[in-house]
């Protein structure tokens, strides 16, 4: 009988996993994962009480991503990422290899501030605009395109507030916002600039040294208008039709940028004295509302539409799939496996733990994977420290190791699906032959940071 | 609980808000236009759409 669960749940989550990534008509990423979690539930391999658990471990986290989102959305409305573009353009003042390192920033910034899917979804059009302006040779468009999407999808790793997965992973573990950024900035950022060094001495010889120089014009800003439209991103939940063409309004982006600041550090401030993350995420969005509101004369209504409000569905159907391996046993004998060494060696939990997650990451997606080995490490019975190590690791290798193939984020399948929109068809081969460079170093440099920066410092 | 905020957090932000910061010169462009009611509807050579 429990044998007949394993293969029903394990039917269920591979059909589930590739509707998702193949995305038939463009159905939503929640349909196929409703109706696995649907299956699931009807079989009563996941019961009511299960169910109740789950809710209350993914929906801080949801509401957390989708405030976030909603404060992209209000950002974005305003000009503000277009403005970005165009500062970036003029800052580079005709340095190509400026250009590759400010973009690198602005990636690396745009997810620590906002999310992994946001910043590859709103950067990569930009990054497109940009080369294009510029008017680069396809080899010369690569570094600035390869850049944005490893950037800004690793960069969920250092705060641990970026991604939906990292946030559902704390909750299970219980393991609080500092202690994560403690632990895990310093090794995740060792990786970080690896990869970027990396892929600037890969394309060392495409980045052009001179670039067109451009200026605060309308010409330029025009040109930068609505990138979103051009490339027909109208299935993913940030997709934004175009606003009307406005002048810069700075002094409201300089209040915008201080406030989406200011939410971040409130995150550290008052988790610790109890206060709910999602609660100063809804008061970061709703602010960022008002002053539109205030400033604009704009109302909710076009945010309340554009806002993808099915993430939480997604995210919660997903988790009652891999909660089903669970009960079904199938996790207690992937932990049976791996137990014994990472129980017993904090370098050996540091990489075992990274390398599976990386590995599950590249064969279905690294939310479910995170999920599974963040399950599994509570499974496990472990020290505090060596579960530390083992769940940051985990993270580590669901959000720097899930770059090998393009099928190991959503990131970067959006990303591949915006540039073949866009003319610029990359194949899996020409990625994974550049990730293949870059991601494997980095990845291992972070892993055996984790460990010697927790075992000499932290514990 | 104050350390992260400060040694992370408000340094990258600040880098974030120095990256997107425009210079003054631009700055004094960007005010210039503000004072207009729109933006002209510009080609790529500058020509204006609307005419």
């Amino acid at each position: 009988m429990i044998e007949i669960q394993i293969i029903f749940t394990l039917t269920i989550f591979f059909i589930t996993v590739l509707f998702i990534v193949w995305r038939p008509l463009g159905i939503n990423e929640a349909v196929p994962s409703v109706l696995g979690a649907a299956l699931i539930f009807i079989a009563g391999i996941v019961p009511l009480i299960d169910i109740y658990e789950i809710m209350g471990i993914v929906s801080g986290a949801s509401i957390t991503i989708l405030s976030t989102i909603v404060m992209s959305i209000v950002l974005e409305s305003i000009g503000f990422f277009r403005w970005a573009a165009l500062n970036l353009l003029m800052k580079a003042n005709g340095s190509g290899v400026k250009l590759f390192w400010y973009i690198n920033i602005l990636c690396f910034s745009m997810t620590m501030f906002i999310n992994n899917d946001g910043s590859v979804l709103i950067t990569t059009p930009i990054i497109i605009q940009i080369v294009n302006i510029l008017n680069l040779k396809p080899h010369q468009k690569l570094p600035y395109l390869f850049a944005g999407v490893l950037i800004a999808t690793a960069s969920s790793a250092p705060i641990g507030v970026s991604n939906l997965a990292n946030l559902i992973a704390l909750n299970i573990v219980g393991l609080d916002l500092n202690s994560y950024v403690k632990i895990v900035f310093v090794p995740s950022m060792i990786g970080l600039v690896t990869i970027s060094l990396l892929l600037f001495l890969y394309f060392k010889k495409d980045i052009p040294r001179r670039i067109h120089t451009y200026s605060n014009d309308p010409v330029t800003f025009n040109l930068l208008k609505a990138p979103n439209d051009r490339f027909g991103v109208k299935h993913h939940p940030l997709y934004q039709p175009s606003g009307s063409r406005k002048p810069v309004d700075w002094k409201m982006f300089r209040i915008c940028i201080i406030i989406v600041i200011a939410v971040r550090v409130s995150y550290f401030t008052f988790t610790p004295l109890g206060v709910p993350i999602e609660l100063m995420a809804i008061i970061g969005a709703i602010l960022l509302i008002a002053i539109r509101m205030f400033r604009e004369k704009k109302g909710v209504g076009d945010v309340l539409k554009k806002t993808p409000w099915h993430i939480f569905i997604f995210a919660f159907s997903m988790y009652v799939i891999v909660y089903a391996l669970k009960n079904t046993g199938f996790l207690s004998f992937l932990v049976g496996i791996v137990q014994e060494p990472i129980s017993g060696n904090l370098l050996y939990a540091s990489l075992i733990m990274g390398l599976l997650t990386t590995v599950m990451s590249n064969f279905f997606n690294n939310l479910p994977a995170v999920m599974i080995g963040t399950l599994m490490l509570v499974d496990m019975d472990l020290k505090s420290q060596f579960l530390q190590v083992a769940y940051l690791a985990n993270v580590i290798g669901s959000d720097i190791g899930s770059l090998l193939t393009p099928m190991g984020t959503l990131a970067t399948l959006i990303w591949m699906f915006i540039l073949r929109k866009s003319g610029i068809p990359i194949t899996w081969g020409k990625y994974i032959r550049v990730v293949f460079m870059v991601v494997p170093i980095g990845l291992m440099l972070s892993l055996l940071s984790l460990y010697l920066w927790a075992n000499w410092i932290i514990f | 609980m104050i350390v992260v905020p400060f040694l992370i957090i408000i340094p990258t932000g600040y880098m974030f808000y120095t990256l997107l910061k425009p210079s003054e010169k631009d700055l004094q462009k960007t005010e210039f236009r503000l004072r207009r009611k729109s933006l002209p509807n510009t080609n790529v050579l500058g020509q204006n759409q609307n005419d």
